[in-house]
């Protein structure tokens, strides 16, 4: 008997083949987020991520495989990888995020920063006054239009910074500056993710320290050596960022046919990774980084893992 | 025990632990399928692979199709935006459900023929159908989600599951403006008709005569072959790959969805071909009675019939 079968037999989650198919699935699903533990899953890591994915998500995925089992096997199992992804990258994503967060926390105690009172979580430049409800959009092109070096990192165990700190304020002002008034830090973090998700690296595993700044890795660079990239390695840090497909779209982003083949997916989600690529691509032209040289050695690197397999 | 069973143990007392609404367990078991298509509707939809929920908005207003489309947003359960995206959705609980999630975002026209089942009808979806069109009208204009949103591959898989459901094909509708009737739609005496169905066709005397007492109906390659014969434009002729709309739409109605399924396949063939032979069934049929034609009486003793 299938899960589906079961989910349809037993009307809930409680029987055999169902936690078989989700432990199953969920081993699948959880491959690629490796950096949610320090070296890497083991068993029991799993089945502790496992269960507070049970704890988070039980009634709602109940009721979403009852659905689904009405339309066989192939259905409960690709829903679920589906669901348990999104929870990973949720969960991985709260890492990245929460460590933006405390890096600008840290960045607004300058003193051309204030809040907007006292106890707010408002912060805009020196004298600037109420909150305002600025865009997503226009804090990003705001933050977006300042170019900044990026920073060459060689540590193998901690997050390489956003960049510099001379250049986080800039970008900082410049954010500030288009809204016009004091902004929500959860926004003005969502505005630096994006700002900086090239760089963001959720696949390096995380520094032993048990202090959130040293494991957020993002404290200030002032001690440590800044050097420009160099393209080759800026491409490999690019390179690691990218699933195996995403790498492989790489060689055929003017080819949505083909890249809907290599995604196993449909035309929408073809032109939203390939809008991600180019947007990572076009974030690296940016930066002080021979461009060509980097586009190179990316290009290589993905046709020799093509080739190595 | 070990770590391991005990572990097991924990996590299966925990999927034990949930229990569905009474209600969706009645509303998954009994696939209602109601005369009324209405707002606040919550479907179940399914075209080959695809799936999806759906709520019923309203009816699609000025369409160009001449069978009946709905106006739907995507429904969704233990998936919604993630905390940080700026993808706007709606969530509630409902009667069979502890939470759902409507994308405002994602909504479409779609035919009639893409519902499944009835999963849901409620004070709590009518609702929620009232405030996503609400929430809908005020995203017109505001553009494509940034590709950066960390859900945006959510939506563009449910945008993709979407634009399958809406593009899904159905049975095609004659031109309301042609000839329904083959000795009608033909020129010259009924032996010239005959003559030229028989010559042309490849046909015996009889099977001309049973197109022309509308027993049977041309097919679409027929229908085109005849056209060229007599320099009639394409669709002039009625062939059995179009039906008139009130047929359509009578098929395309989710209470023939499963019996659709079925006989594709018993069959070995696909819902638009199965649907096409009944309606042409249930419309020759139609020819040699008076009167205003019940379809849903005609298809149902076809069906019975077949089985």
């Amino acid at each position: 008997m299938s899960a589906a079968d079961e989910l349809v037999a037993l009307g809930n989650l409680g029987g055999v083949e169902t936690f078989a198919m989700l432990r199953r699935t969920f081993r699948s699903a959880s491959k690629p987020f490796g950096s949610l533990t320090l070296n890497g899953w083991d068993e029991d890591q799993r089945d502790e991520a496992l269960q507070a994915f049970l704890t988070d998500k039980l009634v709602s995925l109940g009721d979403a495989l009852l659905v689904a089992a009405r339309d066989g096997q192939d259905a409960v199992e690709k829903l679920t990888f589906r669901i348990m992804k999104a929870w990973l990258q949720d969960q991985a994503r709260r890492t990245d995020f929460g460590a933006v967060r405390l890096r600008l926390e840290e960045l607004l105690t300058d003193d051309r920063y204030e809040r907007s009172a006292p106890g707010t979580h408002h912060w805009g430049l020196a004298g600037a006054g109420e909150p305002v409800g600025p865009t997503d959009r226009q804090l990003l092109e705001a933050a977006q239009a300042v170019q900044v070096k990026a920073v060459r990192w060689s540590s193998e165990h901690r997050r390489a910074p956003m960049a510099a700190t001379p250049d986080l304020h800039r970008v900082m002002t410049a954010v500030l500056t288009s809204a016009g008034g004091a902004v929500d830090i959860t926004q003005l973090t969502h505005t630096f993710v994006r700002r900086f998700g090239v760089v963001l690296m959720s696949e390096v595993d995380l520094d032993d320290e048990d202090s959130y700044p040293g494991r957020a890795g993002y404290g200030p660079t002032a001690d440590r050596t800044v050097t420009l990239p160099d393209a080759h390695s800026r491409a490999r840090q690019i390179f690691v960022q990218l699933t195996d497909a995403e790498r492989r779209c790489l060689l055929v982003l003017n080819d949505i046919p083909r890249m809907c083949e290599i995604l196993n997916a449909k035309r929408s989600a073809a032109y939203n990774v390939r809008a991600r690529l180019e947007g990572t691509l076009r974030a690296l032209a940016a930066e002080d980084v021979d461009h060509e040289a980097l586009v190179s050695e990316l290009c290589r690197l993905v046709e020799a893992g093509i080739d190595a397999r | 025990m070990s770590n391991e069973s005990e572990r097991d143990d924990g996590m299966r007392a925990r999927l034990s632990s949930y229990a569905p609404s009474a209600q969706l367990l009645e509303a998954l078991d009994v696939a209602a399928t109601p005369e009324g298509l209405e707002r606040g509707q919550l479907w179940r939809a399914a075209w080959q692979d695809t799936r999806a929920l759906l709520l019923v908005l309203g009816d699609a207003e000025d369409s160009d199709v001449a069978t009946r489309q709905l106006l739907v947003a995507v429904v969704t359960l233990a998936e919604q935006p993630a905390k940080d995206s700026s993808i706007a959705f709606l969530a509630a609980s409902t009667t069979c459900f502890h939470e759902v999630t409507v994308w405002p975002s994602l909504t479409a026209r779609i035919g009639t023929h893409v519902l499944l089942t009835l999963v849901e009808d409620s004070e709590e979806t009518a609702n929620l159908a009232v405030k996503v069109t609400s929430v809908a009208d005020s995203l017109v204009g505001l553009g494509a989600v940034d590709a950066f949103d960390p859900s945006a591959r959510l939506v563009a898989e449910l945008a993709d599951d979407l634009s399958a459901l809406a593009e899904a094909p159905t049975v095609r509708v004659a031109d309301p403006g042609a000839r329904t009737r083959l000795w009608d739609a033909l020129p010259g005496t009924p032996g010239e008709q005959l003559k030229t169905l028989t010559v042309e066709l490849g046909l015996r005397q009889d099977q001309a005569m049973a197109l022309l007492r509308d027993q049977h109906t041309l097919t679409a390659e027929q229908a085109r072959h005849v056209e060229a014969v007599y320099e009639l434009p394409p669709g002039a002729l009625p062939d059995a790959a179009a039906l008139p709309a009130d047929v359509v739409r009578e098929l395309d109605h989710p209470r023939w969805r499963a019996a659709w399924q079925a006989a594709a396949s018993r069959m070995s063939s696909d819902e638009v071909s199965v649907k096409q032979i009944f309606g042409s069934r249930a419309y020759a049929l139609a020819a040699r009675e008076t009167g205003p034609p019940d379809w849903t009486q005609r298809l149902a003793l076809l069906l019975a019939a077949e089985q």
